[in-house]
């Protein structure tokens, strides 16, 4: 058989296949396995048992806790979803001044420990000593504070801003790649720039919305931090406290708390489902076609000045602000309101000292190369992934897409601790070393890669990919003429969120590291829990700035490609 | 010649008491300096361990000791999971007592006992009677408040001060302090202790999470009081200036930290050889040196006023360990479930 009529894309199948059963199905069966099991392996008279179900189930806290989940995580998902398409919208398709500036500060939420942004907003918006009430309230002689960040409102607010993020990375890969001249005519035809956004970049970017809401909506599910810290003083309790408790009672109770994230593997399953069936029929969403790939912008006219003033007044309230309290802690030896005194007190010791540990470098060391290769890995896996998935006829695509998907729906913990399990089981001698996190990282984040890849790689028309066939061209050369150049821009997008996300990544490698294997989360968690706040707000800043650095040159190379394509086309 | 070999023995046995007295030989030196590695899990922090490895170091080269720190329940978890699957690979646990009881209670086999001859010099609260754990480390606890808010006089200095109705919806609590709940429990008696406890609940109790976010809170003013925190990092608040303080109330609500050898330590000697010196006085010094609090009596942390002078409570750590969910379960019901 000469290489000219080998089957690549049944190979990809079968090994994307059985990677994929190996990386996720294997853990994930651990977890099902584990739900059914008296007690964790290993521990002496293990039995089968259906307890842990009855236990989960039968307990109407768990039903509160669901409903205050859903909703909690529906409100954030809106908020997100909103924001995060807009300001995709704005950057990619509008000729707004300052856009590029604008779409990365938009990232920022994204590169800040969720626990210093969480922590930022309790000190803007506390009624009781909120800067921005506090300010409001002088500013207008008002009697009560006008916001309250314990309210159903702020933990909304707070965990949109956190998500919105990944909807505008989602959205920009979707968006760049995104035939204009829909857009174009409908203009033409003398609609507004906002109606054509509604009834025809809204809607074409369909698969890609409903993409970015499923992953958004189960980080929602699955957030912690916002809940605990924001939800706890109104008692607003939600599902992954339950699985918090059941990890920290004794003896901890991996049973019960596998059991009840068997519930939200349901539920992605649910939603996995309801993604394919709504973006089935090929052909529908794709307009990356053989025609002339136009990527002019929508003008605006004089308004894009508004536009851009309103974009820049929005990050100034929802990002600026918050770094700004995190940066002006970041200088403190405790956090004050800004006064004569405390600007007296500023300096740079709280850097000095995060700075003389060791244990500092390590971390940023690690962090950034495991984050920059799983990445990587990610990116490639996707690829072809949802090659299969989405282009080839191949039966069995669906089961795989589902069973790719699975990772994202098992709780960190509980993901790191079946990893335990599997591994001190199997005879693969990755146990306490640095490649444990290497797997984790790669397995729980394959499902966001697909998540941009799937989507991006439905707007390819198939008239491309047949044209290449028909001159000649092999499946190898095709994917890489055809697919990878025109992907190009979501790949950059999904690296860059997949390295920010891995860089930030805490409950599953917490338990996975080992030493000399920290990882900066980790170090970012520890010092928390000695109570230096100021401190992490330091280390916060400048794995900030690390990361900001990571991604533009991420984005310079992301453009530089870009050039070539189209010089070359 | 009689006489000769007299008076070398009697040279030979005076060189060797005062070599002893210098520095006594560790039983495990040998052993300790074959194996060569120690490989420590430990919840003391970086900053902290730094301290303790390069001293640890400094003094004996010939152990290459690494760490893996991370909270008491991972590490519990992590321990917990690699001895079962027979890959354990720590030499040395330090944890909090409770969580070696609780260990302890479900698969006693997984550690070895090690009584250290340094075992003496401290209080049997201090030890266990089985010889499982030593306590290398304190943590006291007490009322936190806000100088800035609340003048020291009017501060409350006992718990029953904290019913007063003029802190009715101030006070703050951390939401993880089931450890308080039963030392308060333990100190009452269970009765009395409820009652408190169902009183302060009326008090419309502020609950936060965790004690980093309440500290800071306190510090920026939106609480003038917080039931109960740990004294070491207020004091490290104080150090840096910051409107905060604590008000010990007597008997000190106090935990420790202990040290235990797994039953399959890899490196037992080394193990055995680090508990004696970390035990030793001048181990303890270093775990001052640490902004640690000393187990060992008479040595004082930095500030002396941590444990100086107040009678302690050392919490139960077999009492916490056996009835630790229903501790949970009440502080929960009490605290976190009112609507």
């Amino acid at each position: 058989m000469s290489w000219k009529n080998f089957r690549w894309d049944l190979f990809l199948l079968g090994a994307a296949g059985l990677l994929v059963c190996y990386l996720a199905v294997v853990p994930v069966g651990m977890l099902i396995y584990g739900s059914f099991r008296s007690g964790p392996p290993g521990k002496p008279g293990n039995v089968f048992t259906v307890n842990n179900y009855v236990e989960a189930y039968l307990d109407p806290e768990l039903y509160e806790m669901l409903g205050n989940s859903l909703m909690f995580a529906v409100g954030s998902s809106l908020v997100a979803l909103a924001i995060g398409t807009t300001l995709a919208w704005v950057y990619l398709r509008t000729n707004a001044p300052l856009r590029g500036a604008i779409a990365l500060v938009a990232l920022f939420p994204f590169f800040t420990p969720g626990i210093l942004e969480t922590i930022a907003w309790i000190l803007l918006l506390s009624p009781k000593i909120g800067l921005i009430n506090t300010a409001l309230m002088r500013l207008f002689a008002l009697e009560t504070a006008p916001f309250n960040i314990y309210s159903f409102g702020g933990l909304v607010w707070v965990e949109g801003l956190n998500l919105y993020p990944v909807v505008f990375l989602l959205m920009s890969g979707a968006l760049a790649s995104m035939d204009a001249s829909l857009e174009e005519a409908a203009l033409m035809s003398g609609s507004s720039p906002m109606k054509s956004f509604r009834k025809i970049t809204l809607r074409l970017m369909r698969p890609a919305l409903l993409s970015a809401f499923l992953i958004i909506f189960i980080r929602g599910f699955e957030a912690f931090e916002v809940p605990a810290l924001i939800g706890m003083p109104m008692n607003f309790e939600v599902f992954s406290t339950k699985i918090y408790l059941a990890i920290r009672q004794f003896p901890s109770n991996y049973g019960l708390a596998s059991t009840i994230s068997v519930l939200l593997l349901a539920l992605s399953g649910v939603g996995i489902y309801f993604y394919r069936r709504a973006t089935s029929e090929e052909g529908r969403y794709a307009t990356v076609s053989g025609k002339s790939h136009s990527v002019r912008r929508i003008d605006l006219g004089k308004s894009r000045y508004l536009v851009s003033g309103l974009c820049a007044l929005w990050l100034f309230l929802t990002v600026v602000l918050p770094i700004a309290t995190i940066l002006w802690s970041s200088f403190l030896p405790f956090y004050t309101i800004p006064s004569s005194e405390s600007f007296a007190q500023m300096s740079l010791s709280r850097y000095q000292h995060v700075l003389e540990q060791p244990l500092t470098f390590r971390a940023f060391k690690n962090s950034l190369w495991l984050s920059s290769l799983s990445a990587m890995i990610v990116v490639l896996l996707a690829s072809a992934i949802s090659w299969v998935t989405v282009k080839s006829k191949l039966p069995g695509r669906g089961a795989l897409e589902t069973l790719c998907f699975l990772p994202v729906a098992v709780p960190g913990i509980v993901f790191g601790l079946s990893l335990i399990w599997l591994y001190l089981a199997l005879p693969i001698p990755i146990y306490g070393t640095v490649w444990i996190l290497l797997v984790a990282y790669v397995t729980k984040h394959m499902p966001h890669g697909m998540r941009f890849l799937a989507p991006a790689m439905n707007q390819i028309h198939k008239e491309l990919e047949e044209a290449s066939i028909m001159s000649g061209g092999s499946w190898l050369q095709t994917f890489k003429r055809i697919f990878l150049p025109l992907l190009f821009p979501t790949i950059v997008a999904c690296w860059v969120y997949n390295f920010i996300t891995l860089a930030r990544e805490m409950s599953a490698s917490i338990l996975l590291y080992s030493q000399d294997s920290e990882v900066l989360s980790v170090v970012i968690f520890e010092l928390w829990e000695d109570g230096n706040y100021t401190e992490v707000c330091a280390l916060g800043i400048l794995m900030i700035l690390t990361t900001t650095g990571v991604v533009l040159l991420a984005r310079l190379l992301g453009s530089e490609v870009g050039l070539r394509r189209s010089a070359a086309s | 010649m009689r006489a000769k070999s007299f008076l070398f023995a009697v040279l030979a046995f005076s060189i060797a008491s005062a070599l002893q007295a210098a520095e006594p030989p560790s039983p495990w030196l040998e052993g300790a300096k074959k194996e060569g590695k120690l490989l420590w899990y430990t919840t003391t922090q970086p900053a902290s361990t730094d301290v303790i490895v390069k001293r640890f170091r400094e003094r004996f080269p010939f152990i290459d000791i690494s760490v893996y720190s991370a909270n008491s329940a991972k590490i519990q978890e992590r321990f917990v999971n690699e001895a079962r699957n027979n890959r354990n690979q720590a030499d040395l646990i330090k944890t909090s007592n409770i969580h070696i009881e609780e260990l302890l209670i479900e698969e006693g086999r997984l550690f070895q006992k090690y009584v250290s001859p340094e075992a003496g010099a401290y209080p049997p609260d201090m030890r266990d009677p089985d010889g499982y754990w030593s306590a290398i480390e304190l943590g006291t606890y007490g009322i936190i408040y806000s100088p800035r808010l609340v003048p020291k006089d009017q501060a409350p200095k006992s718990y029953d001060d904290l019913l007063h109705p003029r802190w009715k919806g101030k006070m703050g609590l951390d939401n993880r302090d089931e450890e308080w709940f039963a030392a308060i429990l333990q100190i009452m008696g269970e009765a009395k202790g409820l009652q408190f406890m169902k009183r302060l609940a009326q008090q419309d109790i502020q609950v936060r999470a965790g004690g980093t976010v309440l500290q800071n809170l306190v510090v920026a003013g939106e609480f003038p009081i917080v039931v109960n925190g740990r004294a070491n990092t207020v004091e490290a608040l104080i150090k840096k200036k910051a409107p905060i303080d604590w008000i010990a109330v007597e008997p000190v609500h106090t935990t420790v930290s202990v040290v235990s050898i797994p039953a399959q330590a890899p490196h037992p000697n080394a193990a055995k050889f680090f508990i004696d010196w970390i035990l030793s006085e001048d181990g303890q010094q270093v775990q001052k040196e640490a902004v640690r609090i000393p187990a060992r009596p008479g040595i004082y942390p930095d500030p002396p006023r941590l444990i100086k002078g107040y009678k302690l409570h050392v919490l139960d750590g077999k009492d916490m360990a056996k009835n630790y969910n229903r501790y949970t379960t009440l502080f929960r019901q009490m605290f976190l479930k009112r609507k």
